[in-house]
């Protein structure tokens, strides 16, 4: 029970990460199917479809930064983890789920939405920027989840 | 299956929709001046490739489209709807060319699902029940039927009832999918053509009741009655019922029918241009290119036969994209 507080915070760092990552793995392998339907048509598309295959990926990043900025404040990166209450393990769990939640489902949903962008381009070629403007403002809402968790974990003070 | 399971199909089919032949090119057809102009003008599109003949031009997109979506679509079982209409006519060719001993192999259309040879050879040796399911049990009733009156308007009928009453098995249990609700329509514009035939020609009940399928939006003993008082009252039915600006149509003309009963499988499947995933786009694409193949099969045969340009105009289906 002496390290639950540290396993908490592990735990919030390891959902940020991983529904993160799996979002983005979705969203990502979703448009990546699309593409290459695209592809097997019209290779010269190759660029435009990995403009809107990045994009679901960044919901990954997201979480993946969360994570390390929850090992850093408990000092599981330099070797050395501080001391942790229970009640501070809860608040770093709590700190890590709007970027894990929103993260996983604003990828999956930007995925959908890339996916979409790329039969956009299939038929009418000049439309990217259409297409990534679309799929961009779901991000918006990983930005803020981004921020939250960020601004949350930054803000609990430790030891 | 998940409906973004069709992602690859979805935008291989958009990417195709670009090739698709536009209002402007079925204008600039039929503005063509004789057959060869107009193979010139596909060529171009690059529509065909070294096809000289009508039927090897429709052959040859026939089989692009089918290879397109065999090569595409995730689920092939899919596919079978698409092919009903095919599989019934078939049958019934297996059947009226064993009567007349012609060859059935050049009067298949496809794609089928059946396996043309096999189905010949079982419907000669009369082992119907190798066909299979309601395939097999509407080619043997048909064969008896036409043994029985030796009449192949009554072998005809029955494998006709069966082709839609599995479209209509088809969309009922799809009523929310485009390619339901395309099941529904092409089920009920078929009995109300069946049903004005029947009408005209002044058929008994029996006969009648045998050749009306099951209805989707329409009541088929309401149907047969209508039928059975004639042309008229058939007509006064109909008024009632969402088909009364198409009955009205075939009052006047029955090419004008099919070609009206073909405009509004186009404006139902245009819905299809919105959703970005599922089979909805696939059924689109197909009666989208169907259409497309028919308008230009039209416009090549009447180029051919020296029809005046207005009629040809007139007959020209309207294009998916």
């Amino acid at each position: 029970m002496d390290n639950l507080g540290l396993f908490l915070a592990i735990l919030g760092a390891a959902l940020a990460a991983g529904f993160s990552g799996i979002g983005s793995a979705k969203g990502v392998g979703l448009v990546g199917e699309a593409g290459a339907g695209l592809l097997s048509e019209d290779s010269s598309m190759f660029t435009k479809v990995l403009v809107l295959q990045i994009l679901p990926g960044t919901q990954g990043l997201y979480g993946f930064l969360i994570a390390i900025i929850v090992f850093t404040k408990t000092g599981l990166l330099s070797g050395t983890p501080v001391a942790m209450t229970w009640q501070q393990g809860v608040a770093m769990l709590a700190a890590c789920l709007p970027i894990a939640i929103v993260g996983y489902f604003s990828a999956i949903y930007q995925g959908r939405v890339s996916a979409s962008g790329v039969s956009l381009i299939a038929k009418k070629p000049t439309e990217l920027i259409k297409g990534m403007t679309m799929a961009a403002l779901v991000e918006f809402y990983a930005v803020l989840a981004l921020l939250i968790s960020f601004l949350a974990v930054n803000n609990i003070t430790l030891g | 299956m998940k409906d973004t399971d069709y992602a690859f199909c979805v935008a291989r089919l958009r990417a195709n929709e670009r090739y698709m032949l536009t209002a402007k090119d079925m204008d600039a057809l039929c503005e063509c001046t004789d057959f060869g102009s107009a193979l010139n003008y596909l060529n171009e599109k690059k529509w065909l490739t070294t096809q000289t003949q009508t039927g090897e031009c429709i052959a040859y997109q026939n089989e692009k489209l089918w290879e397109l979506l065999s090569e595409c679509v995730p689920d092939k079982n899919e596919l079978k709807v698409l092919c009903t209409v095919n599989d019934f006519f078939n049958i019934k060719v297996a059947v009226k060319c064993h009567f007349t001993c012609a060859d059935a192999s050049e009067l298949y259309v496809y794609p089928t699902t059946l396996d043309t040879a096999a189905l010949s050879r079982n419907v000669n040796l009369h082992e119907f029940h190798k066909i299979g399911g309601i395939m097999g049990e509407c080619a043997e009733k048909s064969y008896k039927a036409a043994c029985l009156t030796e009449n192949g308007q009554n072998a005809d009928i029955i494998i006709d009832a069966a082709a839609i009453n599995t479209l209509r098995e088809y969309a009922l249990k799809n009523k929310a999918s485009l390619m339901g609700q395309v099941c529904a329509f092409i089920c009920d514009t078929a009995n109300i053509k069946t049903a004005y035939r029947c009408a005209k020609a002044k058929k008994g009940k029996d006969f009648v009741s045998a050749a009306i399928g099951e209805c989707c939006l329409l009541d088929r003993g309401s149907l047969i009655k209508a039928s059975l008082s004639g042309t008229a009252s058939l007509s006064e039915y109909l008024e009632k019922t969402d088909y009364s600006e198409l009955s009205e149509v075939y009052l006047k003309s029955s090419a004008e029918y099919e070609k009206r009963c073909d405009d509004e499988i186009i404006s139902l499947i245009r819905k299809a241009k919105f959703t970005a995933f599922g089979f909805d786009p696939v059924c689109a694409y197909y009666y989208g290119k169907l259409t497309e193949i028919k308008s230009v099969r039209i416009i090549l045969t009447a180029l051919k036969a020296g029809a005046d340009k207005n009629t040809v105009r007139e007959r020209v289906r309207a294009l998916y994209v």
